[in-house]
């Protein structure tokens, strides 16, 4: 048995667990924030090394690690699905953490964010339900301390994430109780609206802009980033979830995305901007994964890596002016290229590649998961493309009116430092790198995406491929992927959990 | 003929390499703010749009030399699953060498004219940078040999130009005008994705060659059935309408002009508005297959050279009298290549870049040059004889005068009739959830002013 992978993975928890217990400690901000950056340096290294462990490894081959050797099963699962996720999250947390400006130290906890991290790789690593659900619970419970700090009511946050972990936990309980099989109405129903609430699913979002604007910037986007939500999804519902259910979420994500993308256009503060383009995101990205056509699904893994990474750009830009200017608002010109170019041009490579834009990580991406929609339905497909544009002109509409329109007055020098230079360029030149030279990116998701599609049962496929014949409103054409294609050929899966 | 194999392919890479290098010197360095000196921007500029045009030339030549009408320059493939496929793949043939051969001489010119006319503004690198992805976009729209690699092309060309009207970004209209591009370039791209999509779906892949038939252009015959081409052919007579200003979105035509004077003239005179044609006749197989669509796209040519020739009559500066004479003759390109006049279209598209480019690049010193000329000959400048709207009822030319004082209100409609609709729902949304979302947090709701008023995008409509 090859134990390097998961090893890795459980020192890549273990330690910013440990981390942030000792980094309580120090009493030096300063001192706080470099170890912690060490640490998150050191995370991303393990996580990297395990993902490149798992590469190496048959599929359903990784499991394992020191917990199988003490206690006979491991806890932790790395594959070609999780590992590129534990990757962008280990990164994200990692600029995060660097780029906290001296201003920013009194507000941001280290020790909060290295906890949060053990619990979110720990999240995207678990595939057995009851644990996901109980580190779903523990992530939770984690950011509460960041209200705390600054004062302000969680009642919101509270509310919605209390009624997912309830949600998801009953949902699972009756799944047992019906002995494993296909999901009864009640299970399914409960596992979705669960679900539906731990992603920022519209109508069920509000507490993804009350989080942005009740703790400071750095702690929302981690807990939002992740899209953790998503996550679950991928393990509670579309293994074993009613038809319907798959559907319905599906369809509730692509309302939910162009929704929030034109929600973005009206926002005046520039958290709750950046906030519903993190719940349109999230949609397309949940819409992708419950897609059963193997571009489709691999589109939206793809989108997945490729909006986390250019989301982390546009929040760190976000946080960067934030903390030199203050709270933005959208309802006037700001005027701050002059000042900080560097960081005007990165929001708009950033928030180009979010949408989609050629010569970008998001391009390929995009095409694929709305070829995927497109197979699953002409409004899909419609869907998909709206809030792509809706979101385009947001964005842009936000860089002119925080970077251009007047000359920002003020002598300071306000430009990027190089601290968060660092972290900025590695992070633009993966935003361009993939979008140049996609080739293995799309391999490995498309990989990922056929394993996953193994272990779905055929009914329960959410946004279905088209039926038989060819839809009428492209008069019988000729190429049509209908199911005869691979779902009619591929051999019944059995579900992964009625073997357990 | 295979002996010309590996020189045309070596041509072909150089042609859209050397500029993919002027967008990597000077568009890097832009990003990063690192700037480079005006004299090693020029010379850049000059040096790759030099080696492109030679590189193309000289395809030109070996294809008239040897007959061969078409030079598929295959690179590779982007991405490769088994039911998807991206190729990179470029095309050489009678519709695209001519525009390669117009775009490089063009931006070549105002390359030129631009190093010294920027002399010392401040974003001098930033408007380097963004022609050099202008001119990448138009290559790969132009030679693009897949539908896909077309797509990306046009989005760069729509970004630049985006970009480039709010050049002067210390004022706030030209922004507003910059956004106003943007949206109505979104809606062209998300029609043509949908059309790029759909095609891809249809035959499997994005290869021109499959969709549109062996035969080299113009003589293509595409696999389509005729609803499928008239489903495909609407979206793309959408794109085009949105790219090159045809009527309802003639509007950010004029506003486009607040950019600076030499992007106005290789964009808005010369090349991206041209570009919707291009389009059109690159896919002109597609359209022979629906009388509908032919029909409907020389009634949309017509009626936008109709409009332009209307509007431009009333217009007080130069440059928007040429947008709206620029758009008159759009108008009638897009005619004509729905009448299945494909080289007509051609040849009148590049005639019409020169003439117009020239015309914009003149346009800063026309006074002078009026004055110069009125010195000459000692008197002023006889004005026009024949005048045809002198020939209307005054009533008519009243209506008609204030039709073309408000450009048609075809701004107003979108504004007042899309923007303003889809902005106040979602500011009605937004009420809604801040209201829900106090519920929740037990405390009284904040609204903003801005929730009841109609602002942002409304205002650019």
């Amino acid at each position: 048995m090859n134990l390097s992978g998961p090893l890795l993975l459980e020192l890549a928890v273990i330690a910013p667990l440990l981390g942030a217990l000792l980094i309580a400690r120090i009493a030096d901000s300063v001192a706080r924030r470099k170890w912690s950056v060490v640490l998150g340096a050191a995370v991303l290294g393990l996580v990297a090394g395990a993902w490149l462990c798992s590469a190496q490894l048959a599929p359903g081959t990784s499991d394992g690690g020191l917990l199988a050797l003490i206690a006979g099963r491991g806890l932790f699962v790395v594959n070609s699905f999780n590992a590129p996720l534990l990757a962008l999250i280990a990164l994200v947390y990692l600029v995060t953490m660097a780029t906290t400006a001296h201003s920013r130290l009194t507000r941001f906890s280290f020790s909060r964010a290295l906890a949060s991290l053990a619990i979110t790789l720990a999240t995207f690593a678990s595939q057995e339900p009851w644990l996901l659900i109980v580190w779903l619970a523990l992530g939770a419970v984690v950011p509460l301390g960041a209200f705390k700090r600054l004062g302000q009511s969680p009642r919101v946050y509270v509310i919605h994430m209390l009624a997912a972990i309830v949600l998801l936990a009953v949902g699972q309980m009756l799944f047992d109780a019906e002995g494993g099989g296909r999901a009864s109405i009640a299970a399914s129903a409960c596992i979705l609206i669960g679900v539906l609430l731990r992603t920022a699913i519209a109508p069920a979002h509000c507490w993804m802009t009350d989080l942005f604007e009740r703790t400071s910037f750095g702690s929302a986007t981690l807990i939002a980033l992740p899209m953790t939500g998503v996550y679950a999804a991928t393990v509670l519902l579309l293994p074993a979830s009613a038809p319907w259910a798959s559907q319905a979420l599906g369809t509730l994500a692509l309302l939910s995305s162009v929704y929030a993308a034109g929600m973005a256009l009206v926002q005046r503060p520039m958290r709750r901007f950046f906030s519903f383009l993190v719940v349109s995101q999230s949609g397309l990205v949940l819409a992708g994964v419950v897609m059963d056509s193997p571009t489709g699904l691999a589109g939206g893994l793809c989108l997945w890596l490729t909006a986390g990474l250019s989301l982390a750009g546009l929040a760190l830009v976000m946080r960067a002016v934030e903390v030199r200017v203050g709270r933005v608002s959208l309802d006037q010109f700001h005027g701050l290229y002059d000042r900080m170019p560097f960081l005007g041009a990165y929001y708009l490579l950033a928030g180009l590649a979010l949408v989609g834009f050629p010569g970008t990580c998001g391009f390929i991406a995009s095409e694929m998961l709305f070829d995927g929609a497109l197979t699953s339905g002409v409004l899909a497909g419609v869907a998909v493309v709206l809030a792509g544009t809706l979101n385009a002109i947001a964005i842009l509409q936000a860089y002119y009116r925080v970077f251009t329109g007047c000359r920002s007055p003020g002598s300071i020098d306000v430009r990027e430092r190089p601290r968060e230079r660092v972290a900025l360029v590695p992070l633009a030149l993966l935003i361009l790198g993939i979008g140049v030279y996609p080739t293995g990116l799309i391999a490995s998701r498309h990989q990922a995406a056929t394993e996953m599609l193994e272990h779905r049962p055929f009914e329960a496929a959410g946004l279905r491929a088209a039926d038989k014949s060819p839809p009428e409103w492209l008069g019988g054409m000729h190429g049509w992927p209908g199911p005869s294609g691979r779902v009619a050929q591929r051999p019944e899966a059995a579900h992964p959990r009625s073997q357990e | 003929m295979p002996a010309y194999n590996q020189l045309l392919f070596t041509l072909g890479v150089a042609v859209v390499a050397a500029p993919t290098a002027m967008l990597l010197i000077v568009g890097l360095a832009a990003l990063f703010q690192r700037d480079l000196a005006e004299t090693t921007v020029a010379r850049v500029v000059h040096a790759t749009l030099l080696i492109g045009l030679a590189a193309a030339a000289a395809i030109l030549v070996i294809m008239l030399w040897t007959g061969i009408r078409s030079v598929p320059v295959a690179m590779g493939h982007w991405v490769v699953l088994p039911e998807y496929h991206f190729e990179f793949k470029l095309i050489f043939d009678r519709l695209s060498v001519p525009m390669v051969i117009l775009t490089f001489v063009l931006c070549g010119t105002i390359g030129a004219f631009a190093s010294r006319y920027m002399h010392r503004e401040a974003g001098f690198n930033r408007f380097f940078g963004l022609l050099a992805l202008f001119v990448v976009g138009m290559l790969l729209t132009t030679l693009a040999g897949t539908i896909e690699l077309l797509f990306a092309g046009w989005e760069f060309v729509g970004l630049s130009s985006a970009l480039l009207v709010a050049f002067f970004q210390e004022r706030q209209m030209p922004v507003r005008n910059g956004l106003h591009v943007w949206t109505i370039y979104r809606v062209s791209d998300a029609a043509l994705l949908a059309a790029v999509v759909i095609l891809h779906h249809l035959r499997g892949e994005g290869d021109f060659s499959v969709l549109l038939g062996t035969g080299s252009w113009p003589d293509g015959v595409a696999s389509l059935t005729a609803s499928q081409a008239l489903m495909v052919g609407a979206l793309i007579l959408v794109a085009a309408a949105g790219k090159s200003g045809l009527i309802p979105f003639s509007g950010w035509l004029p506003r486009a002009m607040e950019g600076p004077t030499p992007s106005s003239a290789v964009f808005y005179g010369a090349l991206s508005v041209h570009l919707g044609a291009f389009l059109l006749l690159r896919v002109s197989p597609i359209l022979e297959l629906s009388w509908w669509l032919c029909a409907a796209t020389v009634a949309l040519g017509l009626a936008t050279a109709v409009y332009a020739t209307v509007t431009s009559h009333v217009q007080t500066d130069i440059k928007s009298a040429l947008a709206f004479a620029s758009l008159a003759q759009v108008g009638l390109i897009v005619a004509e290549i729905g009448l299945g006049f494909r080289y007509l279209a051609l040849v009148h598209i590049l005639g019409h870049a020169c003439l117009r480019m020239l015309q914009f690049l003149r346009a800063p010193t026309l006074l002078h040059d009026y004055h110069l000329l009125e010195n000459a000959i000692g008197s002023h400048l006889p004005r026009a004889a024949f005048s045809w709207e002198e020939y209307l009822p005054q009533r008519v030319r009243l209506k008609l005068y204030r039709f073309a004082l408000s450009r048609g209100h075809l701004d107003s409609v979108l504004r007042d009739y899309v923007a303003a609709p889809l902005c106040g729902c979602f500011k009605a949304c937004e009420r809604w959830e801040r209201r829900w979302t106090a519920l929740l947090a037990n405390e009284p709701p904040k609204l903003d002013s801005h929730l009841q008023g109609t602002e942002l995008l409304e205002d650019v409509a």
